[in-house]
């Protein structure tokens, strides 16, 4: 249902029912009011003179032929126009109403006097009226008012008269103003309604046109709607609403993206080194089908190739994490004493079948600090897989992991390799400060490995450093703030 | 005494492969590819627990539960799972070490090796590095039975790199903790001193320099 015709049938549902009730009890008011002024009538004009008229001869004063007979000691003339009474101007003058005289016991020496319920007349106390059910014979339309006196004795203490209906009631009239009057503030009202209403419809309707638009334009909301009132709120919650929408369609569609190049770039990666691994093993296998004795170098070709591809694996699968921007660190508290010891355990195999020496130092006490188990181990081994990788046979490695100062650590990973050249080691440097894509891999063959070290040191709070080594290969420096002593027992 | 070694892999390649490089290695093995609960009292003597995780029936983690409610054995988990939240898990429920899939053999041994090590320094006992015996209580020294003076520097310099023996010491934590603040405490002065030290050992190769960190005592690592 429109918004508009809701108003309406809800405007005219709640206000009908209220302009009945008020019609209803204004009603009952003014009948409260023109019987009591009726029976004041009476009694006024009973106290006047008609009482002595009544009580000399109670049987003629019902009959109202008095009425019309020159005043006389029994002669009670009709009532005078109650208040309220429409003036008789050019009409001619109604009848005097019909009264009929009792005792305060209720009966009446008239016989055409209609007989009175005992119940009532007892009820009805002196100087009140009351409307009997039914009517008088004499004057079918009046209603019949029995007024009590304020005295109790003689023929004329109760007096029955003809009611008129109230003049006001005449012709459909609720109570004031006529029905056709109501009719037409009900109308205005409505029509007011209706007329306030209509800025609200057109905000609405604007506001749907532009939260349809943007939606479909899958453009950030901008609604135009301003105030302080409920609709401009809505407008907001809208506008607040879709930016949170997109931002989630954003991170989807980024986790989505990410997850399709990891899969482009992980056959492209790994396809690199497995052709050379099938090199190397096909090698292997003709010396072995022509007899001739397996050349050691090229099996620790191969199982270099299977470290490379297994680093590899780990590092893309990091990298596919970090550039969707869910790296979903769990951090807990550390001894990065034995993160490092897993590392070099895992590496020294490594290190063995490079022909490489990997050694490394801890310091005795504990160095505490609050990380990922899976991204430390990850960070510092692509380090340290590095600088074994691009190293030479029977060179050196060397990891030492000090307490430096200001409640740091220094981790240093330290070579005798050829290193890289000082404008390949400034690119790279470059490469790192720019947080350029952690996907990329540098023409050395250092840049996935390294680039997730800096992305997850970064996530840690450490500091990644490239410098030149003393010895001729690379110093790489890792730095960062210990933690509180981690529980013991792990 | 060998050391016996309980082996939990429900694949057979590499199930094999672990247990052929540990008998290698000098150790007893005793395989099983179900994923069963280990009763208490149902396998005595073993020293280690290698643990698969994915295994038929029940799963690794619910086997190293159980287990800790009766048995502090060390218990080094194999999984290819490598997230934070799986190695996290298993050290909270009693894993001492998680070495995840692909590994080279040799690591494995070496991590045996290392939760099986025992203590090296025994209070009290004077230590023996080949043919040189040192007192640390009574701060005396001698090789192949013939007492050696050695200066202060150079009896805390021997008392640092046995307290820590196998392990490769930087010539800085030597220099800042071995020698007196009050002199020139460089690592040009550490150096000779270690090098007047290998002299008073006699031909005894135990201070090793190690490349791009510092020295190490070597070979004195009784299990």
């Amino acid at each position: 249902m429109k918004l508009r015709l809701r108003l309406l049938l809800t405007t005219v549902a709640v206000a009908m029912p209220i302009a009945v009730a008020l019609a209803w009890l204004g009603r009952a008011l003014e009948e409260r009011a023109w019987v009591d002024a009726r029976v004041q009538f009476v009694i006024e004009a009973m106290q006047q003179g008609d009482r002595t008229a009544c009580e000399a001869d109670p049987v003629t004063f019902s009959s109202g032929r008095a009425a019309h007979e020159p005043p006389g000691d029994c002669a009670v003339g009709p009532p005078p126009a109650p208040p309220g009474s429409p003036p008789e101007g050019g009409r001619r003058a109604p009848p005097p109403p019909r009264r009929y005289v009792y005792r305060s016991d209720g009966t009446s020496r008239d016989p055409d006097a209609p007989r009175l319920d005992a119940e009532q007349v007892r009820g009805l106390r002196p100087g009140t009226g009351l409307i009997l059910p039914g009517g008088l014979s004499a004057e079918p339309h009046h209603q019949p008012l029995l007024v009590r006196m304020p005295w109790d004795d003689g023929p004329c203490a109760l007096v029955l008269v003809g009611h008129p209906t109230p003049p006001a009631f005449e012709g459909g009239h609720l109570f004031g103003p006529p029905v056709y009057v109501w009719l037409i503030i009900l109308g205005s009202f409505v029509a007011g309604l209706l007329l306030a209403a209509e800025p609200v419809v057109r905000r609405v309707r604007r506001l749907t046109r532009e939260v349809r638009g943007t939606a479909l334009a899958r453009l950030p909301a901008q609604l135009s709607t301003q105030g302080r009132d409920e609709i401009a709120e809505l407008s907001r919650t809208f506008e607040e609403a879709g930016r949170e929408l997109r931002a989630h369609l954003s991170a989807l569609e980024q986790r989505e993206t990410a997850l399709r190049e990891f899969v482009e770039n992980t056959s492209h990666d790994v396809a690199i080194p497995l052709t050379v691994l099938q090199g190397e093993l096909s090698s292997v296998m003709e010396r072995l089908r022509a007899g001739e004795p397996v050349d050691g170098a090229r099996v620790a070709a191969a199982m270099a190739e299977t470290n490379y591809i297994a680093s590899l694996l780990r590092n893309l699968s990091a990298a596919a994490r970090i550039e969707a921007g869910q790296p979903g660190l769990q951090l807990e508290d550390l001894d990065l004493r034995e993160v490092l010891g897993r590392v070099m355990g895992r590496h020294q195999s490594i290190a063995r079948q490079a022909g490489v020496a990997l050694e490394h130092a801890l310091p005795p006490e504990p160095v505490p600090v609050r990380g990922d188990l899976t991204a430390l181990e990850q960070a510092v081994g692509n380090v340290v897989y590095n600088a074994i990788r691009h190293n030479r046979r029977d060179g050196h490695v060397a990891v030492v992991l000090e307490h430096g100062p200001r409640g740091h650590f220094v981790l240093r990973v330290v070579d005798d390799g050829p290193g890289l050249g000082a404008e390949e080691l400034e690119q790279l440097r470059t490469d790192l400060a720019n947080g350029n894509q952690a996907r990329r891999r540098g023409p050395s063959g250092h840049g996935l490995g390294l680039r997730i070290t800096q992305e997850l040191a970064r996530l840690h709070g450490w500091a990644l450093g490239l410098a030149p080594s003393a010895h001729g290969g690379l110093e790489v420096v890792l730095t960062g703030p210990c933690a509180a002593p981690p529980a013991p027992g792990r | 005494m060998t050391d016996r070694i309980l082996v939990i892999e429900d694949d057979q390649r590499l199930g094999t492969q672990i247990v052929e490089h540990l008998r290698e290695a000098g150790f007893e093995t005793l395989w099983r590819t179900a994923g069963e609960l280990i009763l208490p009292g149902a396998l005595p003597g073993f020293s280690l627990l290698v643990l698969d995780l994915m295994l038929p029936g029940k799963h690794g983690l619910d086997i190293l539960k159980h287990l800790r409610t009766y048995s502090q054995v060390p218990v080094l988990v194999l999984s290819a799972r490598t997230s934070s939240a799986d190695k996290v898990r298993a050290f909270k429920l009693g894993a001492d070490d998680y070495l995840t899939k692909p590994f080279w053999p040799e690591e494995l041994i070496e991590r045996v090796r290392a939760r099986l090590r025992r203590p090296a320094m025994q209070r009290g006992e004077p230590l023996r590095f080949g043919g040189l015996e040192l007192d640390l209580g009574a701060r005396l020294a001698s090789v192949r039975g013939k007492p050696v003076e050695l200066t202060r520097v150079e009896f805390d310099l021997l008392a640092a790199l046995a307290q820590r023996t196998g392990e490769a010491v930087t010539r800085k934590w030597l220099a800042d903790n071995v020698l007196d603040p009050d002199k020139e405490g460089t690592e040009r002065t550490l150096d000779v001193h270690v090098s007047r030290l290998r002299k008073k050992l006699e031909g005894e190769e135990l201070i090793e320099t190690v490349w791009g960190i510092g020295y190490r005592l070597r070979g004195g690592s009784p299990r």
